[in-house]
């Protein structure tokens, strides 16, 4: 379905989160998206409470619209690459999964969190830049010219 | 950290846990102290296959991200790529859907509730769950063609279809399945040892459940009636469907859960079968989807979420998928300090981890 | 306790396991194994390529080459359904176990283009 989301910038992205905390908002996820070189969007999602006794009083609740996203609130942040995005862990504590592996897998960097991986959370500790393998050709001694245009083909697939 | 601490390590490999996770356990005289986790040993990298594949071949890509759930991947994805590009499967396909969406959730669950016997050591149940089990594998292998990666799903649709000899026979499969889970009730619920060594282990408390982001039958064990199926999507909105829901936010109350779960679906399943509408099974589906959706379906383990961006070319730009056991690692790592030292693989286990999911 | 009765009866009964590879179930009639192409009546269209998520199977048009992978085949029937000529099937039965990998070929006669054929035909008709 397809949502609105609120546009935040990296200085009220904490007051707006809080205030999502006290009315009782659960933390679904963030998803994360690359604009441009440098630019990083990062949509944060939240659910509110969608009880049962609600549905039985309000039997629209239970009807499927596509085009609506029904106890959702989405926020939308574009942050440069380089500079530190702020962490929301103080409120939210399981956001310091999905930040980790932000960083893991976009490069980017989180001020203050509390259980930092700094970027080896999925990756080892010695792998440090991309790409993430090391591609070795080999070279037969026979027919050494096929095997060079082998190895430049699949140098170009890969 | 006095002297007393020690440090283990609950490796990826270990006879009882059933999934390849790292928790570094800080242990003072058999009470765990601190824990620690490390993922990472699954990580395949599927996210970045959408530049590769195009968007139809990606529902197989999906569908592998994990073995037990898989049909329900496959689901969520064709939702939202039929809402991005405005199509709505046909009744049949949708009732079909629900159909084999219920079954995966049978077999999760029983293949969940072997491994907990399994986890205190009750290995004469275990096997007795899987024995059952095989009911509705060989159900799945009759009407889908495989036994856990159905490829039933497809943007528009579904491929195959149910002929009423199939239905009856698997209404049949149901009976025994039913009569073999009502058998073992009262081992499962009702047992001394089962009762001793699940009771109080692993709380959870309502509002600690909400803000640390838990999803499924974690949350649903602490008192919290959220399951996606109330939404509405596919042909829940058509059936019967209530939540299981326990108060007690500790172990027991989370494979009460589940065990109502099973039964419960059972019953949704022969509703379903009994009111298949006649219709196509397919939409014809031309052109690419362009723009952002997001959508979010039920899955064993919880809540499944979807973002998809795609641009107007047949590859998909982005694609995030946040499965349900990624939200409750961090229920984990607070229910783990204060326990002792055996309960760890009851706790471990009662979150019900599917690490192929989260490192997909 | 309560597991009494159950155990008793699974110790008296047969075990619900069955002595593979001496005795083999009867394999559904919907399960997905093995492909198989009719290549009399293929085209060489390539919409089974186009399909394959994992590109198991290439098609060489020109020369009427049909190759399939059936190591990197994942048997989703994708390219079953795909086929305009319906000349792939697909046998109930799975792939039998081997000790090294292999590739399918098959050679089947190219499609000559209508055009080539009618001027050639026409040429032939003004001598």
């Amino acid at each position: 379905m397809f949502f609105e989301a609120k546009e935040v910038t990296p200085q009220t992205l904490l007051s707006e989160v809080q205030q999502l905390a006290n009315a009782k908002y659960r933390f679904v996820t963030m998803s994360q998206t690359v604009m441009d070189e440098n630019t990083l969007r990062l949509f944060y999602h939240f659910d509110v409470n969608l009880t049962m006794s609600d549905l039985r009083h309000n039997a629209e609740l239970c009807v499927w619209e596509p085009t609506d996203a029904k106890g959702m609130v989405h926020l939308r942040m574009d942050v440069n690459k380089n500079e530190r995005i702020p962490s929301i862990t103080p409120i939210y504590f399981c956001a310091v999964l999905v930040e980790n592996e932000t960083q893991d897998q976009f490069g980017v960097r989180f001020a203050d969190l509390p259980l930092d991986y700094e970027g080896a959370m999925f990756l080892e500790g010695e792998v440090t830049h991309a790409p993430y393998f090391t591609m070795t050709t080999v070279r037969r001694p026979a027919a050494k010219a096929e095997a060079a245009k082998d190895d430049t083909a699949k140098g170009e697939k890969a | 950290m006095s002297n007393r601490t020690t440090v283990i390590p609950f490796g990826p490999q270990h006879p009882v846990l059933p999934e390849p996770l790292h928790i570094k356990f800080v242990v003072e005289d058999e009470t765990v102290v601190g824990a620690v986790p490390q993922l990472g040993f699954v990580h395949r990298g599927l996210e970045s296959l959408v530049r590769l594949k195009d968007y139809n071949q990606m529902v197989f890509v999906v569908e592998r991200i994990c073995g037990i759930c898989s049909c329900i991947h496959a689901n969520c994805y064709c939702n939202t790529i039929e809402d991005m590009m405005g199509i709505t499967a046909p009744p049949r396909a949708q009732f079909l859907r629900v159909i084999w969406s219920e079954l995966h959730r049978i077999h999760s669950h029983m293949l969940w509730l072997g491994l907990f016997a399994d986890a205190f050591g009750f290995e004469s149940v275990f096997q007795q769950f899987w024995r059952i089990r095989e009911h509705v594998m060989d159900i799945c292998e009759a009407t889908a063609g495989n036994r856990v990666i159905l490829s039933v799903n497809v943007v528009g649709g579904v491929r195959r279809d149910l002929s009423p000899d199939q239905i009856r026979w698997m209404l049949g499969r149901l009976d025994e399945l039913e009569k073999g889970m009502r058998e073992l009730t009262r081992t499962m619920l009702d047992d001394y040892t089962v009762q001793e060594r699940t009771r109080g282990i692993g709380y959870l408390s309502k509002e600690d459940a909400r803000l640390l982001g838990a999803a499924g039958p974690t949350l649903r064990g602490s008192g919290w009636e959220i399951d996606e199926r109330m939404h509405g999507y596919a042909a829940y909105k058509d059936l019967n469907f209530i939540p299981m829901v326990e108060n007690d936010g500790d172990c027991y109350a989370r494979s009460k859960v589940r065990f109502y779960e099973v039964l419960h679906s059972i019953e949704l399943i022969r509703e379903a079968l009994n009111r298949l509408p006649e219709s196509e099974l397919t939409v014809k589906v031309t052109g690419n989807p362009e723009g952002e959706a997001i959508f979010r379906v039920e899955q064993p383990r919880g809540e499944l979420f979807y973002y998809i961006r795609a641009n107007g070319t047949k590859n998909l730009e982005r694609m995030r998928v946040r499965t349900p056991t990624f939200a409750n690692v961090p229920p984990l790592l607070h229910m783990l300090p204060g326990c002792k030292l055996p309960d760890v693989p009851v706790i471990v286990l009662s979150i019900d981890p599917c690490i192929s999911c989260t490192e997909r | 306790m309560y597991m009494l009765p159950n155990v008793l009866r699974n110790l008296s009964g047969k075990p619900a396991t069955r002595l593979y590879p001496l005795e083999e179930r009867e394999p559904f009639p919907a399960y997905r194994g093995v492909i198989t192409n009719e290549i009399e009546k293929c085209i060489f269209c390539s919409s089974c390529a186009r399909v394959c998520p994992t590109d198991a199977i290439t098609v060489d048009a020109k020369a009427g080459k049909w190759n399939y992978d059936p190591f990197l085949c994942v048997y989703c029937s994708a390219c079953v359904e795909k086929c305009p000529t319906k000349c792939l099937h697909q046998e109930p039965v799975h792939r039998k176990p081997s000790v090294s990998k292999f590739v399918v070929h098959r050679t089947g006669t190219p499609r000559v283009k209508k055009a080539k054929a009618e001027a050639k035909g026409g040429e032939g008709t003004e001598k």
